[in-house]
């Protein structure tokens, strides 16, 4: 048995969320200085096994995969369609059905705020500070920010107080 | 500055649904279960006073990799039909499972929607070399993709 088994038995775990592209660099910007993430993989793959949704044999794609501190788990897949070239819609900056909300853990939610503005992100709201019922009972405090990334998926960023 | 990516939330049209998926599928258990209702401030797509019920989903680790479940208690939104797609502003999920096999059965079970039954591929590695696994390709209950990989040897 190999050490991430060992680490997470026989159950199914979630190694990464992948999520689609307008502009690699943009994308990999904003992983890397806002979020704090690294370059893990990066790729071209052809696709061939009607596998993925909206995937037709022969297709190029663009993979990156960004990690954080965690070698296995907690990744983000940053994944453009090469051949044929997309003709992406508008940016929809909602939470809507189908659309994900990254909840993030961060030491200094005033600096990451920071790094987002200089960055150029939609800021949907900045720094707050709530109290959440926390899971083992209790309450937890949080300042947070919440922003888009460059194609418009919402991160809830909390430090915890 | 590393911040850490703790859950990836999602908006679910029926919670028991999508808790029998990621039990049941997934092997997760219940974190969190709670009603919480919104400030307005944060979310995008909900309005203050607006009552959700929030239910994490955890696997091995107890810090990342979680899935927060969220449905809209009140006001009680219309969902729109699943589109069952990978588009713009979908999320792919990839989990290792130890047999995918198994895993498939399970969602049959469950009488998941399957995009993809058991296949073999090679993809470039991380290392340079070459992975190859053994995948199913499954959609939680309110379409969400989920591309499960047993690794192979080679």
């Amino acid at each position: 048995m190999n050490s991430v088994l060992e680490r997470f038995g026989d159950e199914p775990f979630l190694k990464r969320t992948t999520i689609r592209v307008r502009d690699m660099d943009k994308s990999i910007a904003f992983y890397e200085r806002v979020i704090g993430m690294s370059q893990y993989y990066n790729n071209e793959i052809v696709l061939d096994r009607h596998f993925l949704p909206g995937e037709k044999p022969g297709d190029k794609i663009h993979l990156v995969i960004m990690k954080g501190m965690d070698p296995t788990i907690g990744m983000i897949g940053l994944l453009k369609w090469i051949d044929p070239p997309q003709s992406p819609p508008p940016v929809s900056y909602d939470f809507d059905f189908g659309q994900p909300v990254f909840v993030v853990q961060c030491p200094d939610a005033k600096a990451l705020y920071e790094n987002a503005k200089e960055l150029g992100c939609e800021i949907r709201s900045a720094l707050t500070e709530t109290e959440y019922p926390a899971a083992a009972g209790g309450t937890v405090k949080v300042r947070s920010v919440g922003l888009f990334d460059p194609d418009g998926h919402f991160f809830e960023c909390n430090q915890r107080l | 500055m590393t911040a850490i990516i703790k859950r990836t939330t999602l908006k679910v049209r029926d919670m028991e649904k999508s808790i029998a998926f990621y039990e049941g599928v997934m092997g997760m258990s219940k974190y969190y279960d709670n009603e919480i209702t919104l400030s307005g401030n944060l979310l995008p797509g909900g309005n203050k006073g607006d009552v959700t019920r929030l239910v994490i989903m955890k696997g091995e680790d107890p810090v990342i990799g979680m899935i927060g479940l969220l449905e809209w208690m009140d006001p009680k939104p219309e969902a729109p039909e699943i589109p069952y797609d990978f588009d713009f502003g979908n999320p792919v999920f990839v989990a290792a499972v130890e047999d995918a096999e198994v895993a498939y059965e399970k969602a049959q079970a469950l009488e998941c929607v399957i995009r993809a039954p058991l296949s073999e591929a090679e993809y470039p590695g991380a290392d340079g070399g070459v992975v190859k696994v053994r995948s199913v390709g499954v959609f939680d209950p309110d379409g969400h993709f989920f591309e499960l990989n047993q690794r192979l040897e080679g």
